[in-house]
């Protein structure tokens, strides 16, 4: 059974805490889910979604759903064998530029959202070989 | 009283009695405040001797006393760890080593005597491979090195120059800071740093070395120390010339310095080549 407070669902049955107010504390083994993004000519990041992974079937534009300030995200980028290029659309802004993506094939990129303007998602991206 | 759902404890006093842990927990959506990765010391997770980087943590520390070779467990696509690492809080810097399966950007490991501290992000790719980026910060541990220059076909040369009555001094000297200086222009005292930051230590020695001279041409006068012996550069070793007559002869000497870490000579690290002349005018 549920737990609620004041009738809102504090805890579900599943174990969700579904709309916590605010947190305080310390965490231990407490980790994001990891939302698998589907390869496509456009795709949508939301940075809602706190680990997202994706390998590009294709050469693809990425675009963004509004966040809220001091939202952080992952997203774990395989360009494939046959380097597909991303593109991401104005709703980024990359720090310090945007990298070339033929440089490496794998890519860490960290989402930082400080407002829900465009190219308010503020990327920093890391590339790697193997 | 823990809390259960469907039986399954979800939220229950920790161990201390003094908060609520939530255990169980499946997911998650809201906002936070205060709220931080419990952090603790690698060797405080397994004992002193546990070397892992345990994905079941967000953030750990460790300051280390030997070196180390890290392994990886609980590793799951999208963990992340960030590692605060100290090579050095005794004053000796230890190396890390990081397992294969630690890529790093460029394919390029970061050089861990640069700094003595580093920020160390942690990403898990899936439950083998593990992409990091690392900052340093602070002074690293530079490497010490001996150097002497001057060659027997061009001498580092020094000159100096009084008038008419005053004694001409034109030397050098290699002290036992690591450091080479040389006399002023004006033949009067030994101001001039040569070289500063390589010749002959680029840092502060850490063991004692042995300097011998060698006189290539000319004499030594003044107050220099003997040539050919080796002599511990515990402290510092003066080689000039002096001129105190004026209108005479200018004397000049050339001689080789060498530079050996045992009393010997049997292990010579460094060899130069330095040139003084001393003049005082008559006028």
């Amino acid at each position: 059974m549920a737990i609620k407070i004041d009738g809102n669902v504090a805890i579900d049955n599943s174990r969700v805490l579904p709309d916590v107010g605010n947190m305080t504390g310390t965490f231990g083994a407490f980790f994001p889910n990891v939302t698998s993004l589907a390869s496509a000519s456009t795709i949508s990041v939301s940075i809602d979604d706190p680990c997202m992974t994706l390998t590009l079937g294709q050469s693809a534009t990425l675009d963004a759903t509004v966040g809220t300030t001091g939202q952080t995200s992952t997203l774990l980028l395989d360009t494939s064998a046959s380097a597909y290029t991303p593109t991401f659309n104005s709703d980024f802004t990359f720090s310090p530029s945007e990298p070339t993506w033929a440089d490496h094939r794998y890519w860490v990129i960290s989402l930082f959202c400080k407002g829900n303007g465009t190219g308010d998602i503020v990327v920093f991206a890391n590339g790697y070989n193997a | 009283m823990a809390v259960k759902i469907n039986g399954t404890i979800v939220a229950d006093l920790n161990s201390s009695g003094d908060s609520v842990d939530f255990v169980n927990i499946t997911d998650a959506t809201g906002a936070y405040d205060n709220l931080r990765a419990f952090t603790p010391n690698i060797g405080d997770v397994g004992g002193p001797a546990n070397d892992t980087l345990d994905f079941n943590f967000s953030s750990c520390s460790e300051s280390m006393t030997a070196n180390h070779t890290y392994a990886e467990s609980n590793k799951s696509a999208g963990r992340v760890l960030l590692l605060s690492l100290n090579r050095n809080p005794s004053g000796t810097p230890y190396t890390p080593t990081f397992s294969a399966n630690i890529k790093w950007p460029n394919d390029t490991e970061p050089t861990w005597a640069d700094y003595n501290n580093w920020l160390i992000c942690l990403v898990c790719w899936d439950s083998t491979t593990v992409r990091a980026t690392a900052s340093g910060f602070g002074t690293g541990t530079v490497a010490e090195t001996v150097t002497l220059s001057g060659t027997p076909s061009s001498y580092n040369s020094v000159f100096g120059v009084t008038s008419n009555g005053v004694d001409s001094l034109a030397g050098w000297r290699f002290k036992s800071d690591g450091t080479v200086f040389k006399t002023n222009v004006l033949g009067s005292s030994y101001s001039i740093q040569f070289n500063a930051g390589t010749e002959w230590c680029n840092v502060t020695p850490s063991q004692t070395y042995y300097l011998r001279c060698t006189v290539q041409a000319g004499s030594l006068g003044g107050g220099s120390q003997p040539a050919n012996t080796w002599l511990a550069l515990t402290t510092d070793r003066t080689f000039e010339v002096l001129d105190t007559v004026a209108g005479g002869s200018e004397p000049t000497v050339q001689i080789k310095i060498e530079i050996a870490s045992d009393s010997g000579g049997s292990n010579i690290l460094a060899t130069g080549y330095y040139e003084a002349t001393a003049t005082q005018e008559s006028q």
